[in-house]
Parts: structure tokens; C-alpha cells; sequence
């Protein structure tokens, strides 16, 4: 008894310092990426992927120890004007931020630099998409009317003015948490998101995102919010620092041989 | 339509002017300068280019990769129009880079028969090579859509060749293959008229 008391004093005190994020074994497979229906299964490779988002008292870490990432000096290339744009400074986090909350207004650089020194790296869209699909029950939820609409419901809310705790979402059935419902997310390949079909010649910056959904077949409504999903990231460029947008961090699942990397 | 619109709202507000002033840049290169860029690079000839050590140099660069029979002659054609009309100093001075989207595929054998098949002169043209990374993150800050296509080999990916400032600026992006050269070669010809180093006309002291 006394035992167990113990353990749950120690336990909310490492929640108050905020816990490190544990990652979770996804053991990847053949999936059909959203609006790509008639395409061929792609296949998705075993790797691990954060149970949470980063947060905003892991990045602040991260500015603390890397200055030429703090919002007063970040080169305009790697974040736009709307880095960090939330924080009460380079250094402090103000009272609407808190510390547990996922880190938004970061941009695609930011986030793969934050991850480079951990060993880790964005998940593709692959990777994010496949475990996106999981409800609390089943691995691939897709068909379940009640999972779409859920994801649909929060599509539809809009942002409240502070984001809930990364960890605070209920776990999906690997385990991971916030997949839907807290912030969208970086992946590593955004920019191949729309660009499956044919090459998109025309260059044209607002083209990929509305004219290229008035193509996809609107009819077939449980795909809706995968085609908001493609269209907000088609819409990205890798300086843009977003409200509510975060990140979490993937790597290749360990393999037992080791494999040279070029 | 109301979740598009507020999508689309979303999507506008990185953009949109910022409330906060613009905080100064702490390096000695002008904020959204490419050379910001850590990579190295394999050229055509084997020799490595150190993309951070660019600085000064005014380029013109594209994306491809060598067994693409789609867009990507047409780009290097394109990017020899520039080069004709460039003019004997500012063509000099340019070096014109085509990058491969496919590393995996092009090393400096694949690169050098592409020189040879478009007679790219070593002198004023790199074609290069990377890793995945290196490339993937000068696509995205140059806001090169592409992918690899389900069959493996191609890839697909926008139509874009940009201009560079000597300080790595993107002065211009040519990104509607009609267009033509005559934009790229004025906003070099501009890039260079105003670059920091160029001896000025003007204060001329000694001949007074």
C-alpha cells in the first residue's frame, strides 16, 4: 500500500518535470494511402513512432541549447514570420502556452532540426497515414462510420485558444495518442503529398490545393477528411509556422543486421 | 464548403502580414539566402561542392534527375536559353547547377553522360548529386513539389528553374515553361548590377 503511494507520488512528480516521450513498434505493412484507392497497396516498413507530439517545453529545451533557433534569430529560410509566434519570448512561454501542450508555429525545419540530435526524424506521410487509420480498437478503422465522423467533428471545430496536453488524448490501438482530435503534423515528405498522379507542370501555388480537389471524386464523403488532410499539406511550404500545426518523431525500427547507410 | 473555407483561412494566415516587427538576421547571409543550406554535393566532374561555400556565386538551378524523359531535357534546354542570353560576362560569372531528385540512381557516372548528352560545359555548368536529405530540403525551400511515382523509377515533380542572387536569394522563379528566359536573364542581370562587391562606377576618385 505504502508502496503503491510512493509510486504515484514519484510518478506525478516526473509528470510535473514532463516525462520523456516513449516510442511504440509499428509493425508497418501494405496499406492503401487515402484518395489513392484505385492506386496499388503501398507498403509501409516496420519503424517506431513517439506516442505524443513534441511539446512546447521540449522545444524550448531545444532554442535553450540551439540559439540560432530562437525566434529572434532564426534565418527567415528555415521559419517564417509566425515562428514561435504564440511564446511570450525567445526564451519564456507565457501563460497561454502550456509547457505539456504540443509545440505549434514550428515549421518543417525547425521540427528536423529539433529531431536530428535525438536520432530521430519526421515520419513520412506513409508512416503517419498508416498509423492514423488505428481507433482505439482496431488497427485500421477507415470503414468505422462513428472513427470517420470523429475525425470530421474535430476537422470542423475550431482551434481552441489553448491546446490540451500532447499526452492527453486517449491512446489509439498501437498505443500513440493525438493522431486526431490536438494539432495536425509535419511529415518528412509533405511535398509529395498531391503530386502522385502526373507531374504537376504548372506551377502554379495555389493550383495543387483547390483545383486538384475539384479532380478527386467529393462525392465519396467518408474520404473528406483525408482530402483535407493531402490539401492543408500540399498547401505547406517548409518555412510556414502554422497555429496548429506540430510534430512528432519517427525512426526505422531497429533491425538485428546492420545495415551501412551511404 | 465551410470547412474548406476555414481550411483556406488556416492556410492564409502564415502569410498574412505579422503583427510582431521582423526580428534581424544574425548571420552574414540576407535572410532566405539558399546558402543557409548545409549540403555537399557531387559534381559531374567528382569533385565536391561545399553548397554553403557558394556564397558570392550566382547561380540558375533546377531540379531533375538523368533518366527522366518527361520535363527534364526541356528544363536544361530551357536553362541554355538563359544561358545565350546571359551575355559573355554574366554568363561567366553563373554557374548553372541542375540537381538530381534521385540520388539513389545518379551518381557521377549518370551525371557525367547527362553533361555529355547536353554538351554542358564543366566550366560554368554542375550537375549534381547528393544524399535524400540534402536534396529533399533544397526542394522544400525552393517549393519543389515531387514525388516518386508508383513504378519506382520516375518522379514527379514542378516545372521550376530559379534565379539566385550572389548572396543566394531567389530573385526570380521561372515556373510556367511558356514563359521563357527573358525573366531569369533580367533578374540576374539585375542581381548583378546591384551585388555588394562589384566595384561601383560612380565615386571615381582617381580620375578626378
Amino acid at each position: 500500500m505504502i508502496r503503491r503511494l510512493l509510486i504515484s507520488i514519484l510518478l506525478a512528480a516526473t509528470q510535473l518535470a514532463g516525462e520523456p516521450v516513449a516510442m511504440v513498434d509499428i509493425p508497418g505493412g501494405s496499406y492503401l494511402r487515402p484518395l489513392e484507392r484505385d492506386a496499388k497497396p503501398r507498403t509501409v516498413a516496420p519503424f517506431q513512432l513517439d506516442t505524443r507530439c513534441v511539446t512546447n517545453a521540449e522545444f524550448l529545451e531545444f532554442v535553450k541549447a540551439h540559439p540560432c533557433w530562437q525566434r529572434s534569430r532564426v534565418n527567415r529560410l528555415f521559419a517564417d514570420q509566425r515562428y514561435l509566434y504564440h511564446w511570450k519570448s525567445d526564451l519564456e512561454l507565457g501563460p497561454l502556452v502550456p509547457p505539456e501542450a504540443p509545440v505549434t508555429h514550428v515549421s518543417w525545419f525547425a521540427a528536423r532540426a529539433f529531431l536530428k540530435p535525438t536520432g530521430k526524424r519526421l515520419p513520412t506521410v506513409d508512416e503517419w497515414e498508416f498509423v492514423a487509420r488505428a481507433s482505439a480498437t482496431s488497427a485500421d478503422a477507415t470503414s468505422d462510420p462513428e472513427f470517420r465522423r470523429t475525425i470530421l467533428d474535430w476537422y470542423g471545430r475550431p482551434n481552441p485558444d489553448v491546446i490540451p496536453n500532447a499526452d492527453s488524448p486517449a491512446p489509439n490501438f498501437y498505443g500513440v495518442r493525438g493522431m486526431h482530435g490536438l494539432v495536425w503534423e509535419w511529415t518528412r515528405d509533405f511535398v509529395s503529398a498531391m503530386a502522385t498522379g502526373e507531374s504537376r507542370a504548372d506551377g502554379s501555388p495555389d493550383s495543387g490545393l483547390f483545383c486538384g480537389g475539384a479532380g478527386l471524386n467529393t462525392n465519396q464523403a467518408t474520404e473528406y477528411a483525408d482530402f483535407m488532410r493531402f490539401a492543408f499539406r500540399s498547401s505547406l511550404k517548409g518555412s510556414f509556422c502554422v497555429a496548429n500545426l506540430g510534430f512528432r518523431g519517427a525512426k526505422a525500427a531497429p533491425s538485428p543486421k546492420l545495415i551501412p547507410t551511404p | 464548403m465551410k470547412l474548406i473555407f476555414a481550411l483556406s483561412i488556416a492556410i492564409a494566415l502564415p502569410s498574412s502580414a505579422a503583427d510582431h516587427p521582423a526580428p534581424p538576421a544574425k548571420t552574414d547571409l540576407p535572410d532566405g539566402s539558399l546558402y543557409a543550406l548545409q549540403a555537399d554535393w557531387k559534381s559531374q566532374t567528382g569533385d565536391t561542392i561545399h553548397w554553403q561555400q557558394s556564397k558570392g556565386t550566382p547561380r540558375i538551378v533546377a531540379l531533375g534527375y538523368t533518366t527522366c524523359k518527361g520535363i527534364c531535357p526541356r528544363v536544361i534546354a530551357d536553362m541554355q536559353r538563359i544561358e545565350k542570353q546571359l551575355g559573355k560576362e554574366a554568363k561567366e560569372a553563373t554557374v548553372f547547377t541542375f540537381l538530381s531528385l534521385d540520388p539513389e540512381t545518379d551518381k557521377v557516372p549518370e551525371l557525367k553522360v547527362l553533361a555529355a548528352n547536353h554538351k554542358l560545359d564543366p566550366a560554368n555548368w554542375q550537375i549534381l548529386t547528393g544524399t535524400e536529405d540534402g536534396v529533399l530540403e533544397l526542394a522544400v525551400a525552393l517549393g519543389i513539389q515531387y514525388s516518386r511515382l508508383p513504378n519506382g523509377i520516375d518522379y514527379s515533380h514542378s516545372y521550376l528553374i530559379a534565379t539566385l542572387a550572389p548572396d543566394g536569394t531567389v530573385v526570380h522563379k521561372w515556373t510556367i515553361p511558356s514563359e521563357g528566359p527573358e525573366p531569369s536573364v533580367a533578374a540576374l542581370h539585375k542581381a548583378l548590377a546591384n551585388r555588394e562587391d562589384k566595384p561601383q562606377p560612380q565615386p571615381a576618385k582617381n580620375a578626378e
